[in-house]
């Protein structure tokens, strides 16, 4: 497994790579910049970061851990994620896409992690993990809880969006959601347990390395819970990708290296 | 024996009716926002404990809802119920209102009208109409055109698995629906007719009036032919 994400704020060379081509998508006019909720524009890829585990849970309410049940405390968050195909310049719904969503707890960790880099043992709990198929509507829905945050990040939900044919990984990509600053720091300020996680730098989405206003998820915290909604939209057609590569993701012959490690999942038919 | 202050009566309601029939007005039905004429990509499925949702935003005039037409197919019997919501924030806030059902339902995917009795509704603000099934299962269309008519046409749309207690929402590949409102009010052509034929009526009773032709009619005739000069108009109104 990988340790190269901005825990560690300083970037290795490969993720400073991917920022700067981003960027210069961005300004050579590939759309990756500005992109508004709706519109039929590829998501940015991001690094999966280091707590990537594959554990392969298909579930849609991924508060508690699957062997004892114990629920993370936090903020009710509903996420909602439709995930579209951009061809010839438009988006159509894409059924059967595999999304996983992982994120740390209100108070900054990730479950399944050995201790290190300010991360307590977790190693075989599994809380804030899982995924969800893709419907005819290209819909998954996710319950979860707001994400606390941890030193060198801002406030954020990673996910990943695979295609499978039977156990075979035939697209593969990966990237951040992030949230509204006022909405964290107002929970972060009120809320226990994440008021009892005092301090955080960087303190805004501004100053995360990452951080990435495409990649922002449309929001409203509401009495009891916060609702999110997130488009993600991908071009897994080979060829058609940026820079005409297929736009598979990188990281993905890295993942067998990764803790965990999960089934492959049945074929969808 | 006369009675001019009958006959004042008697004038100041044909200037009354006269000025009711100028202004009178016909309110017809605009659609405020809608998709029905897009291809139809899919179904959602709504059942007694799956409710579907969608949004739709006023402009900056006042309006009164006239119906809400969803492409609704019944595939198995049953009825349904269409509730308009406050926005509670990207999802249904607070319940304002249930509509009139139809009487029945297509089992293909077809036109559901709602109706509303004229609900008012505020301006610049988002609502919420959300399919409540009573009984069976329908199927709501839904398209990947995101584009719709009107002037508060949104495509946001949710979904909840719990009978509305808890919502999910998306801004792409909405539900097909129309949202109808009363139009601001504009004059008819036959309003115009009535108008100009009351004040023609009210012109040449006045001159006689003041002629004293008044003196061959006995005030109550004067007063009777009112009363149907007034029907008159109540009944012509009412066909608008």
């Amino acid at each position: 497994m990988k340790r190269e994400d901005s825990w560690n704020p300083l970037l290795d060379r490969r993720d400073v790579l991917r920022i700067g081509a981003v960027g210069a998508a961005g300004l050579a006019g590939f759309g990756f910049a500005g992109k508004a909720m709706g519109q039929c524009v590829t998501n940015p890829s991001e690094t999966e970061g280091p707590f990537w585990v594959d554990e392969m849970l298909n579930r849609s309410d991924i508060r508690s851990d699957p062997t004892t049940g114990q629920l993370q405390a936090g903020v009710p968050l509903r996420l909602a994620i439709n995930v579209s195909e951009i061809q010839a310049g438009s988006c159509s719904p894409v059924a059967g896409a595999y999304v996983d969503i992982w994120h740390c707890n209100a108070l900054g960790a990730y479950s399944d992690e050995p201790v290190g880099m300010g991360n307590p043992n977790t190693l075989g709990q599994r809380w804030l993990r899982g995924y969800q198929v893709s419907d005819a509507h290209g819909n998954v829905r996710f319950l979860t809880i707001y994400p606390g945050w941890y030193m060198g990040r801002t406030v954020h939900v990673h996910f990943r969006i695979r295609k499978f044919s039977g156990s075979t990984v035939t697209f593969n990509f990966t990237s951040q959601m992030y949230f509204d600053d006022a909405v964290s720091n107002a929970i972060y300020a009120s809320t226990a347990p994440y008021s009892t996680h005092t301090g955080r730098n960087p303190a805004s989405n501004g100053q995360d390395n990452l951080y990435n206003s495409a990649l922002s998820l449309r929001m409203s915290r509401n009495a009891s819970h916060v609702i999110a909604g997130f488009d993600a939209v991908i071009n897994s057609v080979p060829g058609l990708g940026f820079m005409n590569l297929t736009p598979t993701d990188v990281d993905s012959l890295e993942h067998v290296h990764d803790f965990g490690g999960g089934s492959p999942p049945f074929a969808f038919t | 024996m006369l009675n001019h202050l009958a006959i004042g009566r008697a004038t100041a309601g044909l200037l009354v009716l006269a000025t009711v029939g100028f202004y009178s007005v016909q309110a017809e039905a605009a659609e405020l926002s809608g998709n029905l004429a897009n291809a139809t990509s899919g179904m959602e499925s709504a059942t007694v404990s799956r409710w579907l949702a969608f949004s739709f935003t006023t402009d900056a005039s006042a309006h009164q809802l006239s119906s809400v037409t969803l492409l609704l197919a019944n595939t198995s019997p049953g009825t349904a119920a269409v509730d308009l919501y406050a926005d509670g924030g990207l999802e249904p806030g607070s319940l304002i209102a249930t509509l009139n059902s139809p009487a029945g339902y297509s089992t293909s995917p077809a036109a559901a009208t709602f109706t509303a009795n004229g609900m008012a509704l505020d301006p610049n603000t988002t609502y919420w109409v959300v399919l409540r099934i009573l009984s069976g299962t329908f199927e709501w269309a839904w398209t990947a055109d995101n584009t719709g008519s009107g002037a508060g046409f949104d495509p946001t749309w949710g979904v909840s698995e719990d009978a509305g207690a808890a919502w999910y929402t998306y801004d792409v590949y909405p539900t097909q629906f129309s949202v109808s409102v009363d139009a601001t009010p504009v004059p008819t052509v036959s309003n115009w007719g009535l108008s100009i034929s009351a004040l023609l009526v009210c012109c040449a009773g006045t001159i006689l009036l003041r002629r004293g032709d008044h003196r061959l009619r006995p005030v109550d005739e004067v007063s009777v032919n009112m009363v149907r000069v007034q029907s008159f108009f109540v009944g012509v109104g009412g066909t608008n």
